[in-house]
């Protein structure tokens, strides 16, 4: 050991362990920082994957190709003037509807998740007409 | 195997009228008999370090009382080698001869190396150090034929072990080397804590990356994030708006059971509005009344036979 160092051997050897600590205390800081950051992301990323997951098994449930015809049968075939379904889209025309039967059938299609366009009623007298648009 | 890491280092023979010469750099010390004094005994020890904590007891009568002195041990075929050493005198004759401290590497004794001396060196005109009965001793020239052939010291004289360093009172150390070995030993500890600590973190940060990769391998189409962000967006969209229709509906259901009667319903996406008739005042105020807790827009149109409700997003 060069002779000035020699001299300062006892400092050395305590200014080389400090160094270290903090090396080392710097080391874990930032891998606490790392977990403290990748929890939250790694927390969000999986309730967003969980969130988009029931949104998409909700909006795009694979059985609604067999629920949505169904709804033509809820009222007599006479009132049902038009009923189309083309690529997943429905354009049905509903007349001389009752309000019964009007409220019977808004009711099954707030209970399917199909995506209203649109929903037109008009009351015509003491019945009621409705158009609607829909996809899922 | 032997490494004389030491050997590279000068070896000086310090003796009474040792030559006043200056250093530069490193230097080993070999200490003629002069300089320390010696004890053999044959002791049922072990171990060094029994040996040196004895060494006081064993050498007390060959000491004078009013010297501090220090003490080193080494073994010597079946006997205990103690020496006792006065290291302040040692000092201020290294200092009275030009020889810095800080340069001082190691200290050695003579005895250590007597096989050495089996031929003798010559100190001065008339005094030589010799091997005698296993003793490394002074004596005088006169002892020794006139014809004698002196050997000389060098590097090879230094011992492969068991020298000793002078303590460090001239050192310009703030801090002595005990206390200054207990804060290092207990910094080493914390920073190996430190990294400990740090590893764990490091696992856990895999551990958690490995649990969102699971998540991911169930929904492949949602492992980008460009494409997560695109899909969420259009389905909360979707479920926001598909929402607002179905409140709305559930909204007019009051109103109707309260005697109104639907008149016209309009659902979009963004909008949805209703015309409800009222047959009378009452009818129409009670619903009036009640509809403002439903956070819709309420109009009352048509001298107040109609309401017309509606909601945006």
């Amino acid at each position: 050991m060069n002779i000035n160092l020699k001299k300062y051997q006892n400092e050395i050897i305590l200014l080389t362990s400090i160094v270290l600590m903090l090396f080392a205390y710097i080391y874990k800081s930032g891998k606490i920082d790392s977990f403290e950051k990748g929890k939250i992301e790694v927390a969000s990323s999986i309730s967003t994957i969980s969130q988009i997951a029931s949104l998409k098994d909700l909006w795009g449930d694979k059985k609604l190709s067999a629920k949505v015809p169904k709804l033509k049968s809820l009222v007599n075939s006479s009132k049902v003037k038009l009923f189309s379904i083309k690529s997943k889209k429905l354009k049905a025309k509903f007349v001389d509807l009752t309000i019964k039967e009007l409220t019977i059938l808004l009711q099954k299609i707030s209970n399917i998740a199909v995506e209203i366009i649109s929903i037109d009623v008009k009351k015509n007298s003491e019945t009621y007409n409705m158009e609607l648009k829909c996809k899922w | 195997m032997n490494f004389k890491l030491n050997n590279n280092k000068d070896l000086i023979l310090f003796h009474a009228n040792m030559q006043r010469t200056t250093y530069d750099k490193s230097i080993n010390i070999l200490l003629s008999p002069q300089f320390y004094i010696m004890k053999q005994e044959s002791l049922d020890i072990k171990y060094k370090y029994q040996a040196l904590n004895i060494a006081p007891a064993v050498m007390d009568e060959l000491l004078s009382s009013n010297i501090e002195y220090k003490y080193s041990v080494f073994k010597e075929d079946d006997k205990w080698t103690f020496i006792a050493f006065d290291e302040e005198k040692i000092k201020s004759f290294a200092i009275n001869y030009g020889i810095d401290l800080d340069l001082i590497n190691k200290i050695y004794f003579a005895q250590q190396v007597r096989d050495k001396f089996n031929v003798s060196i010559s100190l001065d005109d008339k005094k030589a150090i010799v091997l005698l009965n296993g003793i490394v001793t002074i004596i005088p020239k006169s002892a020794l034929d006139k014809s004698h052939v002196y050997n000389y010291i060098d590097n090879s004289f230094t011992p492969n072990s068991g020298g000793i360093s002078l303590s460090n009172d001239s050192s310009l150390s703030l801090i002595d080397k005990k206390s200054s070995l207990i804060l290092s030993v207990i910094f080493i500890l914390f920073t190996f804590i430190f990294i400990f600590e740090g590893s764990r973190y490091s696992k856990e940060i895999i551990a958690s990356q490995d649990k969102l990769t699971t998540t991911l391998q169930k929904y492949p189409s949602l492992s980008s994030k460009y494409s997560r962000d695109s899909i969420e967006q259009k389905y909360k969209k979707i479920d926001k708006q598909q929402r607002a229709i179905r409140n709305f509906l559930k909204k007019l259901s009051s109103p109707i059971r309260d005697g109104a009667v639907l008149s016209e319903l309009t659902l979009r996406g963004t909008t949805q509005k209703a015309l409800l008739e009222t047959k009378t005042d009452t009818i129409h105020q009670k619903i009036k009344q009640k509809s403002k807790s439903l956070d819709l827009k309420i109009e009352s149109i048509k001298n107040n036979s109609y309401i017309a409700l509606e909601s945006k997003i």
